[in-house]
């Protein structure tokens, strides 16, 4: 048997191995795009890094800029967004490939980062989270003196005398001031009273019998007697004096042995025979604890029948008395909002006994009128009302509600909100 | 018995196995090559979805607008080199405090609109909430004001009305 299996010859080998390397050859430019197009990926991927090195000014790596050609132009400021920094960068491949690429960046509103290991101001505990804002008060009293200063008015006050008919030693009201005159038992023609004067007159030539009760009077007074002159005799004043303790319903008549000129004790009469007045001075002295404060008149006289008259008469006179009163009085306080200020926050303020406070809150473009607040602490939110950052005027009236007693306005405390939060 | 032409037929198998052997080794070389070209592409709306974010925050930290609820789409067309960004933000929501207010909660809506005309446009929208340390009068220093971007997607623009067009 013929043997019939042997090998390739050596030309069919180099033959097959010729058609495979062009064959392979083949892929030859697919492999040089391969290694075209990695380096042009990785530039792509180097182009942000680029534009954001630009960007920020940080120099790095010049491999990309001196072997590829990989160059960033000057960060330019968009048209629109003007001084506001919105930046465009663009990064271009200028010798390897035509590819660019623009990165944006905005120069505001950018969030800080607060690294986990840095403190961030304000008190916080650090992270990722934006800062809570911390509100602190301003100050810690504006004004802790009392603000209202009294104001005090002095007022005189005229005492008049008043007469009237309805006091008697025996009907006593208690008006311990005032004079009394009353008429009693007369036989004139007509008494009749002006003020403090009593004119008893009489149209007939008659013995009048006429009795005047005075008081009460708590001060001496001169009592002045006038009358037409009369011709018989006998013609007198009978004077009696009485006390009356305020508590006691009762008259006592004063008894005293000498009482002097014109001063006549019981029972004494003063002869006004061919006179034309006289004066009864006042009973002065304390009789049993109490001076005596009613005086009782009886004239005895004949007038003349065409003008005759008697005119009894207590000579005004007045007393000042000085009054204290106070006025309602307003004062401002003007707080002025300072760099850290984020808004006002609350008003404190103390008010005392017999105070009524309104309260007016005005900045230059808003106004508040608050109140009225009584005695105590007060606290108004200011918060509701978005004062913008003005000066703030705080204006407070204040007025007593009695006005013979002060107000009393204290403790004005004003608190703000302030931020501690600020980037560093 | 032609034995020359048995050994043809061998030869010829053999290289056919050998080709064979090699296609998947020149699949994966191509789609190596398809991927380097898309890795540019995905980086370019990825740098774009970056600055969308920083766009919204630029337009919500210095808009002066009342927060009404309503969007606020006449904002400034940005150019990229690979494409361009319209932005509109709509302020939903607010808490007062004081004269101002404390919080403010935004939607932003930002399409972008690629160089490549093969690639459809994208709506990058979602919502920020903006931060004021302390409240807002007159001009205000911007370091008090923070826009913290809390949610975003990828939306085609035709599924959001909002997006610019």
């Amino acid at each position: 048997m013929k043997r019939n299996a042997r090998g390739f010859t050596l030309l069919e080998v180099i033959i097959a191995l010729t058609i495979v390397g062009i064959i392979a050859a083949g892929m030859l430019p697919a492999l040089a795009s391969l290694s075209k197009g990695s380096l042009n990926s990785e530039l792509a991927y180097a182009t942000p890094f680029v534009a954001q090195s630009a960007l920020n000014g940080v120099r790095g790596s010049n491999v990309y800029t001196e072997n590829f050609g990989l160059a960033a132009t000057t960060p330019t400021t968009a048209t629109s967004s003007n001084s506001k920094k919105l930046s465009v960068v663009t990064t271009s491949v200028m010798s390897n490939a035509p590819y660019s690429l623009s990165t944006i960046t905005s120069g505001v509103g950018r969030p800080t980062v607060w690294g986990y290991n840095s403190s961030q101001p304000g008190g916080g505990s650090g992270g990722n989270n934006p800062p809570n804002p911390t509100y602190v008060p301003a100050s810690l009293t504006l004004l802790a003196t009392p603000l209202i200063t009294p104001t005090v008015t002095a007022t005189k006050i005229d005492v008049q005398y008043v007469a009237n008919q309805e006091n008697s030693c025996t009907n006593d009201k208690g008006v311990w001031r005032n004079y009394v005159l009353k008429d009693y038992d007369t036989f004139a023609d007509d008494i009749s009273r002006t003020g403090t004067s009593l004119t008893i007159t009489s149209s007939q030539d008659k013995f009048i019998n006429t009795t005047v009760v005075i008081g009460p009077m708590s001060t001496p007074t001169s009592i002045h007697v006038s009358y037409s002159k009369t011709s018989r005799s006998p013609s007198f004043i009978d004077v009696e004096w009485y006390r009356k303790e305020p508590k006691k319903n009762l008259c006592e008549l004063v008894s005293v042995s000498s009482l002097g000129w014109n001063i006549l004790r019981r029972g004494e009469t003063k002869d006004i025979s061919g006179t034309s007045s006289t004066v009864l001075k006042p009973l002065t002295g304390w009789f049993g604890g109490f001076k005596p404060n009613y005086v009782k008149l009886v004239f005895v006289a004949r007038l003349s029948s065409t003008d005759g008259y008697i005119n009894v008469t207590i000579p005004s006179q007045s007393t000042t008395t000085t009054v204290t009163t106070y006025d309602p009085i307003f004062r401002t306080i003007t707080a002025t909002p300072g760099d850290d200020w984020l808004g006002w926050d609350y008003l404190t303020f103390t008010v005392g006994d017999n105070t009524v406070v309104t309260i007016e809150l005005n900045t230059d473009t808003s106004s508040v009128v608050l109140g009225p607040y009584e005695k105590g602490a007060h606290t108004i939110t200011l918060k509701p009302f978005y004062f913008p950052k003005e000066p703030l005027n705080i204006t407070l009236l204040a007025s007593p509600k009695t006005p013979t007693l002060p107000a009393r306005v204290s403790d004005v405390d004003i608190f703000y909100i302030k931020v501690m939060n600020e980037n560093p | 018995m032609n034995t020359k032409g048995l050994a043809l037929v061998t030869v010829m198998g053999f290289i056919l196995v050998l080709s064979l052997l090699m296609v998947p080794l020149a699949l994966g070389i191509t789609q190596l090559t398809s991927s380097t070209n898309v890795v540019s592409s995905k980086i370019g709306i990825g740098e774009a979805r970056n600055g969308a974010v920083e766009l919204a925050r630029y337009h919500i930290a210095t808009s002066s607008a009342a927060c009404q609820g309503e969007p606020i789409s006449n904002l400034p067309e940005e150019q990229l080199a690979q494409g361009s960004l319209t932005p509109a933000i709509s302020c939903t929501s607010s808490i007062p405090a004081f004269n101002g207010d404390a919080y403010r909660y935004w939607d932003f809506y930002v399409t972008y609109k690629s160089k490549n005309a093969a690639e459809n446009s994208v709506c990058f929208t979602g919502s920020a909430v903006e931060y004021f340390s302390q409240p807002k009068v007159g001009d205000i220093p911007t370091s008090t004001v923070a826009v913290y971007i809390t949610h975003l997607e990828d939306k085609h623009v035709e599924d959001e009305p909002n997006c610019p067009r």
